[in-house]
């Protein structure tokens, strides 16, 4: 439903990108229960990076940062299991989530910002950052932007981002380079 | 036309798809290296 990136993991207050401390680069997501589970957003974080390596700083360390008690206990499990299917010890840290702290605004939506027309249409929906983060309709074109989904499922539903007919036009050249 | 220097102007419309986003949701945060 929506994505956001920020810091989380650590203890210094008030990360910023120039000063992390023992924070990591971290994604937050706002998911439908209903529509995807718990396990399977796990299922897809482990297969969007490889955690079988150790990280060399806590900035860019593997972590599942869990919000409670029930999400500890399917990542505990799950870890499990991805540890014995790939029979290779598995570097990814479990531990609470704690404060998460937005990245600064050139880092949210990264690669919508590569398409000005329909970053400048967003932008002037919503001036305020956390709006425009939280949006759905940015989230989406930005992932579309990013090459991800299918140009059928952007062409279902772009009429519902309430962009211009320009900007419409522009996110599905964006989305089709990734679709030759 | 947007200029570099114009202020971009803002608009209450919101995009259809935010008015009827779910709002019983969960969060989810990773880092992933």
């Amino acid at each position: 439903v929506r994505t956001r990136v920020g810091y989380a993991g650590g203890s210094r207050p008030n990360p910023t990108y120039h000063s992390m401390g023992d924070h990591s680069e971290s994604i937050q997501l706002d998911y439908d229960p209903s529509m995807i589970s718990y396990s399977d957003l796990l299922a897809e974080f482990w297969r969007a990076h490889n955690p079988t390596r150790q990280a060399w700083s806590r900035q860019y360390m593997s972590a599942v940062f869990y919000a409670d008690n029930a999400q500890r206990e399917t990542a505990m499990e799950m870890l499990h299991h991805e540890t014995e299917r790939r029979s290779k010890d598995i570097y990814t840290a479990i531990q609470r989530v704690g404060v998460f702290t937005l990245a600064e605004d050139y880092h949210q939506k990264y690669s919508l910002r590569h398409v000005r027309e329909v970053l400048n249409e967003f932008l002037a929906m919503y001036p305020r950052l956390v709006d425009f983060v939280n949006s759905t309709a940015v989230t989406r074109a930005n992932g579309f932007a990013g090459g991800d989904g299918s140009m059928a499922l952007l062409e279902s539903e772009i009429d519902a981002y309430g962009l211009s007919a320009e900007a419409q036009q522009k996110l599905v050249e964006m989305a089709r380079r990734y679709h030759r | 036309m947007l200029f570099k220097h114009d202020p971009i102007p803002s608009s209450t419309e919101r995009p259809p798809i935010d008015l009827t986003a779910p709002q019983n949701v969960e969060t989810a945060t990773f880092a992933l290296g």
